[in-house]
């Protein structure tokens, strides 16, 4: 039974500098770090602080056989003796080293093992490699180094990443883990997926069709349960959704950027816990624009006319084929409103 | 019983509600997932009687218990089947699968030798997701990771099944008796492939590109 605290039971840093174009780059060192309690306490404040961020759930990406290479080598460093954890510090190291091209910079890889019982916890952490903490080799054991200069509000403000994974040493654990990654989502794709799709090999463990389907669903309750404008507003938030650039969501981000808060309470409703609420998914723009059903239509007449969800073929008819499709909406009409400079999606 | 498995036994009587729930959203969840397929016959889940995991949870391999931790390694406490027509329809069932739950493991289990015939089913093993679950879910200590899907034909699940009494009994019975019970498994192996024939010709007749 998992009872108890996770106590700190050694620690492993390295420099990584990108190599994903470079075949003949040097492996990088990986050093065990001396544990002092000038490290500890750093550590274990910026680990609170990275607690309390919303972490989203990974799965690796596992072999028919199950196997996986990240799995293998968090297992050496969780349970293996002597010099094995060393030896898979080095192994993510590298791997982390291959993940990153170029427009990434150099950083500071540090993996941490907490022990609790039976179960193991590993803790990966990247930081910006730079002048306010430096990696010192020790003069007694070359495999060994400290961190200087640490304290815990430069690992805290310069935290980059952060990937977790715990269990016990059977076939059950360590496939799936937890991450924080700071930069995913901000940008469409590409650099900032190395941590998760590259160095990892992992997926979200919410999958695109899935998270995408709650989106839609969310929008789907909240244009039920809401007013006139409530539902001019969902559609809009339907409409920004597919043209925002950024593929990384999660239920909750969506809910606090767009949302009012009359509205994202309903919406975030859709998520059986906290753990689906926050965890992230990539959003699949095409799978949202059919589940959604928002259609906008423009007449040879100049009007403009917009479906919401699913009353193409009830409210709204269409007719014809190609071209001479023609169209037909009937309702009543709820409220008016005159726009000077109407905005459409 | 001894004390350990005692505890074993209250703390799974505990959870048995909650894999049940997550195996009615799995099968819900699988039914969409393979709503546009053809040759679909059934897609159920269940979750394991108590009975039968304490059964397994007291299993011994060389001498000693073959599960430390049967509360996390027990990998069918929650189980789902997908029964379809033809061979050819199982890769269909994985495609639709990919991406979706993700996979911890994967087998397709039949026979060693190719002068044998035996069990034949693809087993897959995947990954409990926050999704999939209630919210009392992270209230509950050593939980399961995975769980176990099976696809097979129901030729393959016609033979499965009646033996599954056989499989740990079959100690005494006949020498006839079990080669009656493999010329069986022979039988659904010629059935499936009979099957597998037809349905090509039928497609070829009524779509010969």
């Amino acid at each position: 039974m998992a009872n108890g605290s996770w106590i700190l039971q050694r620690g492993y840093a390295s420099i990584i500098y990108p190599t994903r174009s470079d075949d003949d780059a040097e492996a990088p060192e990986a050093f065990a770090l001396r544990t002092d309690t000038r490290f500890r306490q750093a550590l274990a404040v910026a680990t609170e602080i990275a607690e309390r961020r919303p972490m989203s759930d990974v799965v690796l990406n596992m072999s028919d056989q199950r196997e996986h290479p990240v799995r293998e080598a968090l297992l050496k460093l969780a349970f293996g003796q002597t010099r094995t954890p060393l030896a898979a510090m080095m192994d993510l190291a590298t791997r982390l080293a291959k993940s990153t091209d170029r427009r990434t910079q150099p950083s500071l890889f540090v993996v941490t093992v907490d022990e609790r019982a039976e179960s193991r916890r590993v803790s990966m952490y990247v930081f910006p490699e730079e002048s306010t903490f430096a990696l010192r080799r020790s003069n007694q054991e070359s495999t060994e180094a400290f961190l200087e200069h640490v304290d815990s509000f430069v690992l805290e403000s310069r935290l980059r990443k952060v990937a977790r994974f715990e269990g016990k040493n059977i076939k059950t654990h360590f496939i799936a883990g937890r991450v924080v990654d700071l930069q995913i989502g901000s940008s469409p794709r590409g650099v900032a997926d190395y941590w998760v799709t590259d160095f990892l090999d992992a997926g979200f463990a919410i999958n695109d069709v899935k998270g995408t389907t709650m989106v839609a669903d969310g929008l789907r309750l909240a244009f039920q349960k809401a007013d006139g404008e409530g539902r001019q507003r969902v559609m809009e938030v339907a409409m920004a959704l597919m043209a925002d650039s950024r593929r990384a969501w999660s239920l909750e981000r969506i809910a606090r950027e767009y949302l009012p808060e009359s509205l994202s309470s309903v919406f975030r409703s859709i998520a059986p816990n906290t753990d689906t609420l926050t965890g992230r998914f990539m959003l699949n723009k095409d799978l949202l624009r059919e589940r959604i059903n928002y259609r906008v239509f423009q007449l040879t007449s100049g009007v403009w006319v917009s479906s919401p969800f699913d009353e193409v073929g009830r409210s709204v008819k269409l007719e014809g084929e190609g071209k001479k499709q023609t169209l037909t909406a009937r309702g009543v009409i709820e409220s008016e409103r005159v726009r000077s400079n109407a905005k459409r999606a | 019983m001894r004390r350990e498995l005692r505890q074993i036994k209250a703390a799974y009587e505990a959870r048995v509600e909650l894999l049940k729930s997550v195996a009615h959203t799995l099968e819900n969840e699988l039914g969409s997932i393979l709503a546009g397929l053809p040759h679909i016959d059934r897609v159920y889940f269940r979750s394991k009687s108590v009975a039968s995991f304490i059964e397994k949870a007291k299993a011994m391999e060389e001498g000693r218990p073959k599960y430390d931790h049967p509360l996390e390694e027990i990998e069918d406490q929650i189980a789902g089947r997908v029964l379809v027509f033809y061979r050819s329809d199982v890769t269909g069932v994985l495609k639709a699968l990919e991406c979706k739950w993700r996979k911890a493991e994967h087998q397709h289990r039949r026979a060693v030798s190719m002068s044998q015939f035996e069990y034949e089913t693809t087993h897959r093993i995947c990954v409990i997701t926050p999704d999939m679950c209630p919210p009392e879910w992270a209230d509950l200590e050593d939980p399961p990771a995975t769980f176990e899907l099976q696809i097979r034909t129901l030729a393959q699940h016609a033979w499965s099944e009646p033996q599954h009494a056989f499989y740990k009994n079959r100690g005494g019975l006949r020498e006839s008796s079990e080669r009656k019970l493999y010329w069986a498994a022979a039988s659904a192996w010629g059935i499936d492939s009979i099957w597998e024939e037809l349905q090509h010709e039928l497609s070829q007749l009524h779509d010969p590109q």
